[in-house]
């Protein structure tokens, strides 16, 4: 276990004190999950602060996006604890249902839902699961949409739409449900250069406005700039973390600087 | 030279010239002595067997015999004085096809041209009874739905709502027609008959078996191992049974594993017949919408979990939509093939409009009319499967949503 134990982890693991700012947005503790007999996650322990922007790299199958798809439980973990803002994540569905209203995920295949409009796509979950009024879904739908930069595309469906289109309105989806985490999983991956520009950008903005957020990506030029702190994952387990700083100009471990050699 | 204009790779067209039909015939009929002998005599054959057609439909065909049996042929031994119980079905089905065609599509030139086909073969063998009163209202009916319809479609709102009313029109259209059928006295379901009996039988097994063909299909795809393995069981059953055999089970053995409750085990043979066409169906309608299940990725379904929609909201909003436009052309392919397998009611001794087509011919005056009325009994189901086959295309175009309105 190479990981750093943050000096702003709470005493207890219920702790669920919103009002200090370094409170926890997510907390892991010894996090395992396994495949049948192949273990995909050895002992992940890391903290995520409220407003903080991390950004998870590594090889391919060193289990980057197991780790983000535990967080809202697409994937369930064997053994440790995830709290999610206070939320113990486990077998109560009651809980799942809460976390998921608060954790918002953007996919690289961007997931729209084919048979409805931007518009509906976006109003959709405000309506059926935030039981909103339809108006009121409708204008944060639009207000969502200029703020991705695409408010003419509200009544086209997802076919008509570029990549690099969908995956903002992808974006605007989930953050319609008002999440207080965001979590990206390879959000670049299958654009083109110029959308992964504005992709970026924009998630940039989003990490300005305080947006608590995990991403994974392998845009380092983007982590460096945006990411508050960096998790390496390789096999499992979080071999170095640390501010862009610290895991760029001195990495501590071998293994992260020779992986940073290779992508950068 | 004649040419034809067939669509072909990027440039769209390309013209299609007799040389090309000289060198398709040589290299695909009469590459080899053996092929060219089986072409000439398949050509011989075929023309033989047209011209001997086509000179008995222009020289020696005789519709009276359909003229006179329309009524049989319609609605078989319906009641004479209780044809009240049907007009307004058919003014009903002519609003609702025309309110959805407005709704979702435009009547194309080629649409006209078959509506004038269809006037130009069928209304000289319908007109001249008392019907004909009561077509020509239905026609004005029908076209002023679908005008209205258009109109009130223009903008996105109005066409959703258009789209809501079509459905509602449809989904009032079965129930109305069977109240019709069974107030003020009602109409012994033994005597509904002729084309009319099997738009009902089709029609009700229609509506009982996708939902329970929906159940069926999530079933079979369910993880929970006991639901999984009933569905499978009930299907591979049912599409292992004639249909023949389930007809004659409802129509013999059903009463007795009904329970008594208000006379259900006594209840018609029609309802019975009805509800084996349902079952039956049913499995098929699973087995059509398994594959469309199985085609929606799963990043589908997450996208839904993620966003905090329960497993049921993510079934009716996300996978089900999906799932059947996937599946509509199998979908529409078994709802073709039920109103065609409908003409099976026969077995049971009900008289559907083939069963009238056949009593016609032992009418003397119209001895060895039979090709006629068989003519005419064929043309009837072909236009409707042909109908159900357009407005399912239409109907997977205009779900796709795609290219439809790009702005």
């Amino acid at each position: 276990m190479t990981t750093d134990q943050p000096t702003t982890m709470p005493s207890t693991i219920e702790a669920t004190d919103h009002t200090s700012i370094a409170t926890p947005a997510i907390i892991c503790r010894d996090v395992h999950k396994w495949y049948g007999r192949f273990h995909a996650l050895k002992g992940i322990t890391v903290d995520i602060a409220a407003g903080e922007t991390v950004v998870v790299f590594g090889p391919s199958g060193s289990a980057k996006s197991t780790f983000l798809r535990c967080l809202n439980r697409l994937e369930t973990h064997d053994s440790g604890d995830i709290i999610v803002n206070g939320v113990t994540l486990d077998h109560h569905v009651n809980n799942l249902a809460k976390v998921r209203r608060d954790v918002g995920m953007v996919f690289q295949h961007f997931h729209l839902f084919p048979h409805y409009t931007v518009r509906k796509n976006i109003t959709l979950a405000p309506q059926v699961v935030g039981h909103i009024p339809a108006a009121e879904a409708n204008d944060r739908a639009e207000h969502l949409l200029e703020r991705v930069g695409i408010p003419q595309l509200i009544d086209m469906y997802p076919s008509d739409l570029s990549g690099g289109q969908m995956q903002r309105v992808a974006i605007a989806r989930a953050l319609a449900m008002e999440p207080k985490v965001l979590l990206l999983d390879e959000p670049t991956s299958a654009l083109d250069p110029e959308s992964i520009r504005g992709i970026l950008a924009l998630l940039e903005d989003l990490a300005a406005t305080g947006m608590t957020m995990v991403i994974v990506t392998h845009e380092m030029g983007f982590a460096r700039q945006v990411a508050d702190r960096l998790l390496f994952l390789e096999e499992g387990r979080v071999v170095e973390e640390g501010t862009p700083g610290e895991i760029f100009e001195h990495p501590k471990e071998e293994r992260t600087r020779r992986f940073l050699e290779q992508i950068l | 030279m004649t040419t034809l204009r067939l669509p072909s790779g990027v440039d769209g067209t390309r013209t299609l010239t007799t040389d090309d039909a000289r060198r398709w015939l040589r290299t695909r009929l009469f590459n080899s002595p053996a092929n060219t002998v089986i072409s000439l005599v398949l050509l011989a054959v075929l023309g033989w067997a047209s011209w001997r057609f086509f000179s008995w439909l222009v020289l020696s065909a005789n519709f009276d015999v359909v003229r006179a049996n329309r009524r049989l042929l319609l609605v078989g031994r319906f009641p004479l004085g209780e044809e009240w119980r049907i007009w307004p079905v058919l003014y009903g089905f002519g609003v609702a096809v025309m309110w959805s065609w407005g709704a979702w599509g435009r009547v194309t030139r080629n649409a006209l041209i078959a509506f004038a086909v269809f006037g130009i073969l069928v209304l000289p063998i319908m007109a001249g009874a008392s019907g004909t009163l009561q077509l020509a209202p239905a026609a004005v009916l029908a076209a002023l739905a679908y005008f209205a319809a258009r109109a009130s479609s223009r903008s996105a709102g109005g066409r959703t709502r258009a789209q809501l009313v079509a459905g509602g029109l449809w989904f009032l259209l079965l129930p109305s027609s069977l109240v019709l059928l069974l107030i003020d006295g009602g109409v012994d379901p033994g005597l509904w008959g002729g084309v009319y009996l099997n738009v009902i039988v089709s029609s009700g097994a229609v509506i009982g078996a996708l939902p329970f063909g929906i159940l069926l299909a999530l079933g079979r795809t369910s993880s929970f191992r006991a639901l999984r393995v009933g569905s499978t069981v009930y299907i591979e059953l049912m599409r292992g049974l004639p249909l023949p055999v389930m007809l004659t089970l409802a129509w013999l053995a059903l009463r007795h594993f009904l329970p008594g409750w208000g006379g259900l085990e006594n209840v018609d043979l029609v309802y019975r017949v009805t509800i084996a066409f349902a079952l039956f169906t049913a499995a098929f309608i699973a087995e059509a919408l398994r594959g469309g299940l199985n085609a929606i990725p799963r990043g589908q379904r997450e996208a839904a979990s993620a966003l905090g929609l329960s497993g049921t909201q993510s079934l009716v909003l996300i996978v089900l939509p999906q799932a059947v436009r996937n599946s509509l052309p199998a979908l529409a392919g078994e709802f073709i093939g039920l109103f065609m397998m409908s003409t099976m009611v026969a077995v049971v001794g009900l008289t559907d409009m083939l069963q009238a087509a056949r009593a016609t011919t032992e009418q003397p005056e119209f001895f060895g009319r039979q090709k006629e009325v068989l003519l005419f009994v064929g043309l009837v189901f072909w236009m409707t499967a042909f109908g159900l086959s357009r407005l399912s295309s239409q109907l997977e175009r205009a779900l796709s949503g795609a290219g439809s309105r790009r702005a």
